[in-house]
């Protein structure tokens, strides 16, 4: 489960312009998804859209965890398919941030 | 894992109908034409056509993804030209497929405004000049499918073509003989009207599991001798448009063209209220797909 691991970026990053934006395509009803964010004390937030919104095609997704990193300016900088710290670590450092 | 997109639906859509038709099949002994004077004029309209414009509404699913449901025209002019335009529910534009010059294919991805060239599969070549058969790629299924019904495939044809059975079935309340052409990794099937002999719709299942996918065309017009401007079959560079690797799935290329996001948005059970990607613009944001499972 990757959401450790973002709280603590979510947590490190904050004061770096940084945010974690979570995206709930249609897999969970609005309970659970309460449910799992009470459980977890996560401090960003999470919207819930249906499995064929269109957006949710463009970028591809079909497997879970699917990341992108935003740029400032609105535009895709990476995309990590599963979890890989490392990777996404990587990507934060290219992208200006300093993670720990 | 893929995407679902105009660009790979384009591309698995023409390849699969043009190679389908291409490798694909040859009536199996004598088959069932329907006896209709109005299939014969289809056919002589369709032999002396200098152009075709073909609309109709397409649904298209890839492996266990969702379904996704789009509007396609296409528009073919003799030799080899097509102009293929793809727009999604509430007029939003996918894409555009042009074939300009006989040798490749020009495509446009409206969402990454990015563009590229593909070239025609060598196995496909022939049949963009397949003379006195009809017009380019969905359009030989056009032709040939009602002549295998009639019995009337042009000769070279049938030494191309591989098996094709027929059926009768009801297509949105209008009698229909069912061309099903097998081919290894590919199944074709046209519904053609009984009474006007025009294809009504067309089914096409490709591969299989995660790599599957299945195609539907049902058509709702069809103009055998529309007035085309020649800029119809011209492709332009949209203005800001880069050019890209047309191997890439749409993802890539919205990595590779550092493209806008998609302003995904949407009721946020957390928040109490709408969020949008926008909403964080100025801010370096981890886009995160997940669920609890």
């Amino acid at each position: 489960m990757e959401f450790p691991h973002l709280a603590e970026l979510s947590r490190d990053l904050a004061s770096q312009d940084f945010v974690v934006f979570s995206v709930n395509p249609g897999l969970d009803a609005a309970p659970a998804i309460l449910d799992h964010w009470k459980a977890g004390k996560y401090s960003w937030d999470t919207i819930a859209v249906p499995r064929d919104d269109a957006n949710v095609l463009k970028l591809g997704i079909s497997t879970f965890p699917t990341n992108y990193l935003i740029g400032k300016d609105g535009s895709v900088l990476w995309r990590g398919v599963g979890f890989d710290e490392k990777a996404l670590r990587k990507a934060l450092r290219a992208a200006g941030l300093e993670p720990k | 894992m893929r995407s679902v997109g105009a660009s790979r639906m384009t591309r698995v859509w023409i390849t699969c109908a043009v190679l389908g038709v291409a490798v694909g099949a040859h009536a199996e002994g004598p088959s069932a034409p329907p006896a209709s004077a109005a299939l014969d004029a289809m056919l002589a309209s369709f032999a002396k056509a200098d152009a075709v414009r073909v609309a109709g509404e397409c649904s298209q699913k890839f492996g266990d993804q969702p379904a996704d449901h789009l509007t396609l025209q296409f528009a073919m002019k003799r030799p080899s030209f097509a102009r293929y335009d793809f727009v999604y529910p509430g007029g939003g534009k996918g894409g555009i497929f042009c074939l300009a010059d006989g040798k490749q294919f020009w495509t446009y991805f409206e969402g990454s405004k990015s563009y590229s060239a593909t070239p025609i599969e060598p196995d496909a070549a022939p049949i963009l000049q397949l003379a006195g058969t009809g017009l380019a790629l969905f359009t030989q299924a056009y032709f040939d499918a009602p002549a295998i019904v009639a019995g009337k495939t042009a000769a070279p044809w049938k030494d191309r073509l591989g098996s094709a059975t027929t059926s009768e079935a009801d297509v949105a309340g209008e009698a229909c003989t069912v061309v099903t052409m097998k081919m290894p990794n590919d199944v074709l099937s046209l519904s053609i009207s009984t009474k006007t002999g025009a294809i009504r719709r067309i089914v096409e299942d490709i591969g299989a599991g995660s790599d599957g996918a299945h195609l539907e065309f049902d058509v709702r017009s069809i103009d055998a001798s529309p007035k085309l401007d020649a800029e119809t079959f011209v492709f332009r560079r949209p203005a800001a448009a880069v050019e890209v690797d047309g191997t890439k799935s749409p993802e890539e290329i919205l990595l590779a063209v550092r493209a806008a996001a998609p302003d995904i948005g949407g009721d946020s059970p957390t928040a109490g209220k709408r969020l949008k990607l926008s909403d964080y613009r100025g801010k370096i944001v981890l886009l995160n797909f997940w669920f609890s499972h």
